[in-house]
């Protein structure tokens, strides 16, 4: 009796101490957010693709990180990857919006020079 | 005094509990420094909060451990956090500029568009000015042709009333209007003193041209054959003379009538005969409209 119980404390033990949740849904996550930069246009924006780069870089590492069993890691990585693709995302539009108005802008002096 | 310790103190408490911090850190300092003081502040408050909350969660961090992954992770995901600001802030000052330039064409557009308005507005009050005039001239035209049909009326009206009141000849001929009068009621034979009953024809005559305004009248002495050349000839120049000055001595326009003699050249009828003669012997006076320029 006693050793069962032990036995049963113990595995509990190993299993809070090993078994950290794998963040499988941070990766989703991030790779959603990659593919959400990608689609607006990263990958033309030099400052934005290199932030695509850096998110893919580390979800691959992440990845990585979850088959060794260092989960605890993996999800720190997969926030810096959603972090950078967010940023990409951010960096790709500000670069889309200040083209239209440089547009618009080019259209008025136009304008006003006839 | 006081004070300066306490701070000398916690540096050195900072310093010796977590050692220098690493460089996510001060990156996410400073990108955090530039998101608070630049445009994000105003155009992406919320942003630039939430960034502030993960930089705050990173120096925890590194006040806890060190640093650690974990206060390294973290200061980079807020220096992340704060670039994402910026450029959300970029984003949103570009769309508004964008917008206003898009206001400021279309109030060009709508400026070019009075313009054009006033420009049309301005032709099409010229064009019905000048409407105005050319349907002026077109009347004041009107006028004239209206005056010179009334005046050709009454020279014609004129002529016809002579006609029948002195019972002459007045023919119409491509060289103007003739009224022929014989000479038996001017003359006596060979003279060229107007009879008396002259006079009342020449009267007649008088008042009918005084309405041919714009016209040359030239008054033609004829003889029969009779007599030498040069005498007949002499003779038609005097007796045209004489009728032409009773003519303008009755008011007839000094300027509008001269006189003529043709002697015996032009006969309108046989010399053999006295009745011929009779014929032949006459003054013509011819009315010839002047074209008016």
């Amino acid at each position: 009796m006693r050793h069962v119980l032990g036995f049963v404390v113990c595995a509990v033990f190993v299993a809070g101490c090993g078994s950290y949740p794998a963040p499988t849904e941070r990766v989703a996550s991030a790779e959603a957010a990659i593919r959400g930069a990608q689609e607006v246009g990263a990958g033309n924006v030099p400052q934005a693709a290199l932030s695509v780069k850096l998110a893919q870089e580390e979800v691959q590492k992440a990845k990585q990180l979850m088959q060794d069993g260092d989960n605890k890691r993996a999800e720190m990585l997969l926030m810096r990857a959603q972090a950078d693709a967010e940023l990409a995302l951010a960096q790709a539009r500000e670069q889309q919006a200040k083209a239209e108005a440089q547009t618009a802008v080019d259209q008025v002096k136009s304008v006003r020079g006839k | 005094m006081n004070s300066r310790r306490i701070i000398g103190a916690s540096i050195l408490l900072v310093a010796c509990g977590s050692g220098l911090p690493p460089k996510e850190l001060s990156d996410a300092r400073s990108t955090y420094e530039r998101a608070k003081t630049g445009v994000a502040a105003q155009l992406k408050p919320d942003l630039v909060h939430e960034a502030k909350v993960s930089l705050d969660q990173a120096e925890a961090a590194f006040s806890d451990d060190g640093s650690s992954d974990r206060a390294r992770d973290l200061a980079y995901v807020a220096n992340r956090k704060s670039e994402f600001a910026i450029a959300s802030a970029g984003q949103s000052a570009a769309i508004a500029q964008k917008e206003q330039a898009a206001r400021e064409l279309m109030s060009l557009q709508a400026q070019g568009l009075t313009k054009a308005q006033g420009e049309l507005t301005q032709t099409r009050q010229q064009l019905a000015a000048a409407g105005e005039k050319l349907q002026m001239t077109g009347e004041q035209l009107a006028q004239e042709r209206k005056a010179r049909q009334e005046a050709e009326k009454r020279a014609r009206d004129a002529m016809d009333k002579l006609a029948v009141a002195a019972a002459l000849a007045v023919k119409e001929e491509p060289r103007g209007t003739v009224i022929t009068l014989p000479g038996s009621v001017l003359f006596q034979s060979a003279k060229w003193d107007l009879l008396g009953t002259a006079r009342d024809k020449l009267d007649k005559v008088a008042e009918a041209l005084k309405n041919q305004a714009d016209h040359k009248i030239v008054v033609e002495g004829h003889t029969d054959s009779q007599g030498t050349e040069s005498s007949n000839m002499d003779l038609s120049q005097r007796r045209a003379q004489t009728v032409r000055d009773y003519l303008v001595s009755r008011g007839v326009a000094n300027d509008m009538i001269s006189s003529t003699g043709v002697g015996q050249s032009r006969p309108i009828a046989d010399n053999r005969s006295p009745e011929g003669r009779a014929n032949n012997r006459r003054v013509e006076i011819v009315v010839q409209p002047v074209e008016k320029r």
